[in-house]
């Protein structure tokens, strides 16, 4: 698989909160750096996200805010 | 009933030469401001007069240079609705709403108080003053009294650019209702790619005085060079074909693929259009995989198109539908982006507007 999107930062997930359709997944991607991502529910089951999985955060280039 | 149009009028610089026909239901005039879209409104209200040209509702001739014909505004039958309501702050609802159809001769009035009062849902503000209604109540009182006059043609003017999300989002059902009930050609002048993409039969793209493009909302926009000013993507139709109410959910189905939303009102079977924005589309050569993203649209490129200085517009087409996805040059190179390729578009579920 190859995807346009710029930015893929691979991790270890570190939470799961499920909420009432979204859920907010934590992943450790090293450095004491954490990515939080919002996706459904069902996307977290379809793939059986949980803590301690290796997973990939993926962010599209026009997605990301640079600070100084 | 069809409004025709072929007119051409010059201001200074700016030429304004359209033509065009409105049936029945909404045609958006889209531009951007300067774009001639307020002039030729004037045209068709009567508040100006072409250079040259016609302007007919049926066979009921507003305008003809040719045979010296010029229909002041009342004589024309035409409801406005403006940005602001503009209704009589002296008046009750009530009155504001028959003050139209006092000036509608008798035998041409189609309107019906209870039928009118009925569609916009007013009945409960009839005994107050505008000054006691809110923003969108004031609108669909505007509206009634519109149509009240027994129009044969309504021209909405920007009519919800001066609300709030919400109370946008309070009237758009009954402008869909005007839409599908009423036999009624409707022009609407717009420049917010939401409304546009949600009401739309027809769409003209007005651009420097000329009709840029005509055609269905999903047609008309994929023709938009987004490039920063309008950030369409498509719009597509799609049929519901789930109500998922545990996972807050519904399900949509589309030729090119299956589409999850944040939950919207309808039944099972029912027709909505689902905006999507280019920046919000991914795209996957080959088996996208494992993803979180819920929405995985099967396409086929059809054209790149650069700019310097700007992302690179892909046009897809999914099974008939056109869409735009922007993606960064260097994905483009990377992945081997060109015509004819096969591709999936990716699009996060939490970032469609349904309706």
């Amino acid at each position: 698989m190859k995807l346009s999107a710029r930015n893929q930062i691979p991790g270890t997930i570190v939470a799961v909160e499920k909420g009432q359709t979204t859920a907010g997944v934590k992943i450790d991607v090293g450095h004491g750096i954490i990515i939080t991502s919002s996706i459904t529910n069902e996307a977290v089951d379809d793939l059986g996200l949980a803590v301690g999985d290796t997973a990939t955060a993926i962010i599209k280039a026009s997605d990301v805010i640079v600070g100084k | 009933m069809t409004l025709s149009i072929a007119v051409r009028r010059r201001l200074g610089n700016f030429a304004l030469d359209v033509s065009f026909e409105a049936g029945d239901g909404i045609t958006v005039l889209f531009g951007r401001s300067g774009s001639g879209k307020t002039t030729l409104v004037n045209l068709i209200a009567g508040l100006a007069r072409p250079d040259h040209g016609r302007i007919a509702i049926g066979d009921h001739v507003l305008v003809d240079t040719e045979r010296g014909i010029f229909l002041p505004p009342p004589a024309r039958r035409i409801g406005y609705v403006f940005q602001e309501g503009r209704l009589f702050p002296h008046l009750s609802v009530r009155s504001n709403l028959l003050y139209g159809r006092w000036l509608t001769p008798r035998a041409a009035r189609w309107g019906r108080l209870e039928d009118v009062v009925e569609l916009l849902a007013i009945g409960s503000l009839l005994g107050r003053r505008p000054r006691d209604l809110s923003g969108g109540e004031k609108q669909r009182v505007a509206i009634g009294r519109a149509l009240l006059a027994s129009p044969q043609c309504l021209l909405m003017d920007e009519p919800l650019a001066a609300l709030d999300r919400e109370r946008k989002a309070e009237i758009l059902p009954f402008i869909e209702r005007l839409r599908d009930e009423m036999k009624l050609p409707i022009v609407y002048v717009s420049h917010a790619v939401e409304e546009v993409a949600r009401l739309a039969d027809t769409v003209v793209l007005i651009d420097g005085g000329r009709v840029a493009a005509i055609g269905p909302v999903g047609q008309v926009f994929a023709h938009l060079d987004g490039a920063g000013d309008w950030d369409v993507g498509a719009v597509l139709t799609a049929r519901i074909v789930e109500q998922d109410e545990a996972g807050g959910v519904t399900r949509l189905d589309h030729p090119a693929g299956r589409l999850t939303v944040q939950k919207i009102t309808g039944q099972i079977g029912d027709a909505v259009r689902v905006r999507i924005r280019d920046r919000d589309v991914t795209l996957a050569i080959g088996e996208p995989g494992r993803l979180s993203v819920r929405n995985r649209l099967a396409g086929t490129i059809v054209a790149l198109d650069e700019k310097p200085g700007h992302d690179v517009a892909v046009r897809l087409d999914l099974a008939g539908a056109p869409m735009i996805a922007r993606v960064t040059r260097e994905a483009a190179d990377e992945l081997g982006l060109r015509s004819g390729l096969p591709v999936t578009a990716l699009i996060k579920a939490v970032a469609l507007d349904g309706r």
